[in-house]
């Protein structure tokens, strides 16, 4: 304890800057001030208008530096602080950093640089009172905050501790400034760890890149079917991308969706293609959908819990083909992929931003003022000009997608103006909702089947059920053989194409039927939880999957990781599943689900009839005379 | 989310018999269907090796890119039907039109679908084989 004592302690002024220092003090102290400075660019303190001083002194927070184990210590020790153009640094600290040349896996791995990292932290504190570098927008938007605010002690919304490199970035955005250019400066990983800071505070603070590291690229696409979710990397390696999209699905009848949903669409190139063009745009089951989602691990969504924050808000990457179906099929919206105007370096810059959110963001959805709108923008204004973000001030989604058609020219990559519904569907800026086809077929099948009476597809979906449908399906086809063959397989592929609809439709309430009645019976709710319990292989976080140091995984850890998960995924998802078709058959042996047993039944017979239906117009297929 | 990924699930578990429905009666909305299921009928494990490297290429696109294939079908019978659209270029279904056209691309795939599905146009062949790789997964 006495040891830090007997340091000899020197005032001397250092101007290796433009500013003074002054160091009240160790030797040591000045010596590895002097190797601090050395990595900082020396037009760093340029601002600072007066002297600055920096002094030791024993911290409150001392006591807790009683062990010599780096990775040991506790996480509220306090280093060092700043007080306009004074610093302190703790006296323990300079003497665990001239004592101990012990090199540790953690943090900044060794006192000697932890002692520099204070130095970085408390001057670019110092530099930033001037500057107010942590005020900028886009400095805001990397970081996460609910809106671009001119406080800097607002606090950061993101709260994942497990890619952090150091978790005291998130107290506000001064912290998170002078935590990430401790990084910047010292960690010659950071920048491919956390790309889209590096390369702003690079700028921002005039400290160069290193270039040692390879930055890995690669995402995992997540998905909400079992099998799939987790199961396909991906690079997002801007080399590899031909355009981003602004993706916007129409407003949708729940009451979080009645702005629309907000989503960037990224077309991705197939393998084979040697260079990214336009022909990428063909590619779509390569191409990736972004979107801003709150992660809601409850069976039911809580509005109480999404007003207030408490869902975390994340970035998730899926197959853009997953998004669509979700829309267009699942919930018969509209989906509007509108390219935007990016140079290559904002393109890089969006993507890095992209990498760093999906591996390392989760901050919190509130309903009302930061959702999957609000999100979207920030992530878009990052990559944008400030002349160009500008131009969107809206925030819901439906808005900005207004906006960016109002600025066609400035914004979109394409001319969007003035196109009828069906040029948007021809030239691919929309796909509609599948609502035409379904009701297509339903019309086509009302010329046959009197019972079919409903003008609403909507009200014959509410009235209908399997039993009275086998009942006129069964009618219709012993009377069949007065309709010529054309018409009897037009007619298998309608009946097929309905059915399939209605099957799909009706198995995607029953969850939420299971959840309405478990609230009034334990046993229930006890299967539905425990089905939930089930499902957790979904609620996997990336960087549960893929383990890095901190920030976006490095390639080896992401090969060493990736392979270890992908080895035992298939059994997990084959246990998963066969559990929850255990639970689900005790759900569904439940006396409230006796009328969904008898549509599951109709239904199956349904598809033996229009499976004997389909064997019998085969015999009429002739591919000549077809094609 | 979670909301969406129960139902993605409970649509992977319950629907066993769904996902066949699916399969079979999307499948009859082409009209080389009936190509495809006399070759499943007629010669089922012998006719389905030359389509492997078309059922992998199905199955990479993933639970949700292969409904949207079936779906896709649909609409592409019709256009068949009408008579709008005779060859791969023509397809203006996008997933279906990416798939047509990666299969066409790649001849060893080709050669084996020619193999066993000799008559009718390249479209129709190709198409054919996306047919029976859905029935097949």
């Amino acid at each position: 304890m006495l040891r830090w004592f007997a340091l000899p302690v020197f005032i001397f002024c250092l101007r290796s800057q433009a500013a003074v220092i002054e160091i009240n003090g160790p030797f040591f102290l000045k010596e590895v001030l002097s190797e601090t400075l050395q990595l900082l660019p020396s037009n760093y303190l340029d601002s600072i208008n007066g002297k600055i001083r920096i002094e030791s002194a024993a911290l409150k927070s001392d006591q807790f530096l009683s062990s010599d184990d780096l990775c040991r210590v506790n996480t509220d020790v306090t280093y060092g602080f700043t007080k306009k153009n004074l610093i302190v640094i703790s006296s323990r600290l300079i003497e665990l950093a001239s004592d101990q040349e012990r090199v540790f896996s953690c943090g900044h791995k060794s006192f000697r640089n932890l002692l520099k990292a204070v130095m970085v932290h408390e001057l670019t504190h110092v530099k930033d009172n001037q500057e107010k570098i942590s005020s900028d927008p886009d400095f805001q938007r990397i970081m996460g905050i609910k809106r671009v605010t001119r406080n800097t002690r607002a606090s950061v919304m993101n709260q994942n501790l497990t890619s952090s490199p150091d978790p005291y970035e998130f107290q506000n955005l001064q912290e998170s400034l002078a935590v990430n250019a401790e990084y910047l400066v010292l960690d010659p990983e950071f920048e491919c760890r956390k790309p889209a800071t590096a390369n702003y505070l690079s700028r921002k603070l005039g400290i160069p890149l290193k270039g040692q590291c390879e930055k890995n690229h690669h995402v995992i696409v997540q998905s909400a079917f079992m099998e799939d979710n987790y199961q396909l990397p991906v690079s997002i390696n801007p080399a590899r991308i031909y355009q981003i999209h602004y993706l916007f699905a129409g407003k949708g009848k729940a009451l979080m969706s009645r702005w629309g949903h907000a989503m960037f669409r990224l077309i991705v190139c197939a393998p084979f293609r040697k260079v990214a063009g336009p022909e990428c745009l063909d590619d779509v089951s390569y191409h990736l959908a972004l979107s801003y989602r709150a992660s809601i691990t409850d069976l039911n969504i809580n509005y109480l819990k999404g007003a207030t924050g408490e869902y975390p808000s994340q970035l998730f990457v899926l197959r853009y083909l997953e998004v669509q179906q979700e829309y267009t099929k699942f919930e018969l919206r509209d989906l509007f992929s509108v390219p935007l105007k990016m140079t290559k370096f904002q393109k890089s810059e969006f993507l890095d931003l992209t990498l760093e959110r999906y591996w390392t963001y989760q901050g919190k959805y509130y309903f009302l003022d930061n959702n999957c709108g609000t999100e979207t923008l920030k992530h878009l204004q990052f990559a944008l000009s400030s002349s160009e973000e500008n131009l969107i001030s809206s925030l819901t989604p439906l808005r900005i997608f207004s906006d960016i058609l109002k600025h066609n020219e400035v914004l979109a990559d394409e001319n969007l103006q003035g196109l009828s519904r069906e040029q948007m569907i021809e030239k691919r800026f929309l796909a509609p909702s599948m609502f035409s086809e379904i009701y297509a077929s339903y019309h086509f099948l009302q010329n046959y089947i009197p019972d079919f009476k409903e003008k609403s597809l909507e009200s014959f979906i509410e009235k209908t059920n399997a039993s009275d449908r086998l009942r006129v399906y069964e009618s219709l086809l012993s009377n069949i053989s007065s309709l010529n063959m054309i018409e009897q397989k037009q007619l298998a592929i309608k009946l097929s194409h309905f059915e399939r609809y209605l099957a799909g439709r009706f198995l995607m309430e029953l969850p939420k039927k299971a959840m309405q009645q478990m609230d009034k019976d334990p046993e229930l709710k006890a299967e539905v939880l425990e089905m939930g319990q089930g499902l957790k292989l979904l609620s996997l976080q990336p960087w549960q999957v893929v383990r890095s140091r901190y920030g976006v995984p490095l390639k080896p850890e992401f090969e060493s990781s990736f392979d270890s998960f992908s080895q035992t995924r298939e059994s997990k998802v084959n246990a998963s599943i066969e559990a929850q078709m255990n639970n689900l058959q005790k759900i569904l042996g439940k006396n409230y689900f006796k009328k969904e047993l008898t549509e599951i039944e109709g239904l199956k017979k349904i598809k033996l009839l229009t499976l004997d239906f389909i064997n019998q117009t085969r015999h009429y297929f002739n591919p000549k005379e077809d094609l | 989310m979670k909301t969406l990924l129960m139902i993605g699930t409970l649509m992977l578990t319950l629907n066993s018999f769904a996902q066949s429905s699916i399969e079979a009666t999307s499948a009859t909305t082409l009209s080389p269907f009936a190509t495809a299921t006399r070759l499943m009928e007629t010669a089922l494990v012998s006719s389905l090796a030359p389509f492997g490297s078309t059922i992998a290429t199905v199955q990479r696109r993933g639970v949700a890119g292969k409904e949207q294939l079936k779906d896709e079908l649909v609409s592409l019978n019709d256009d068949m039907l009408s008579g709008k659209v005779k060859t791969i270029d023509q397809v203006r279904q996008p997933a279906l039109r990416e798939l047509l056209l990666e299969i066409e691309a790649d001849e060893a795939q080709l050669t084996s679908i020619n193999s066993v599905i000799t008559e009718g146009s390249k479209l129709h062949r190709i198409a054919t084989a996306v047919t029976v790789s859905l029935l097949a997964n």
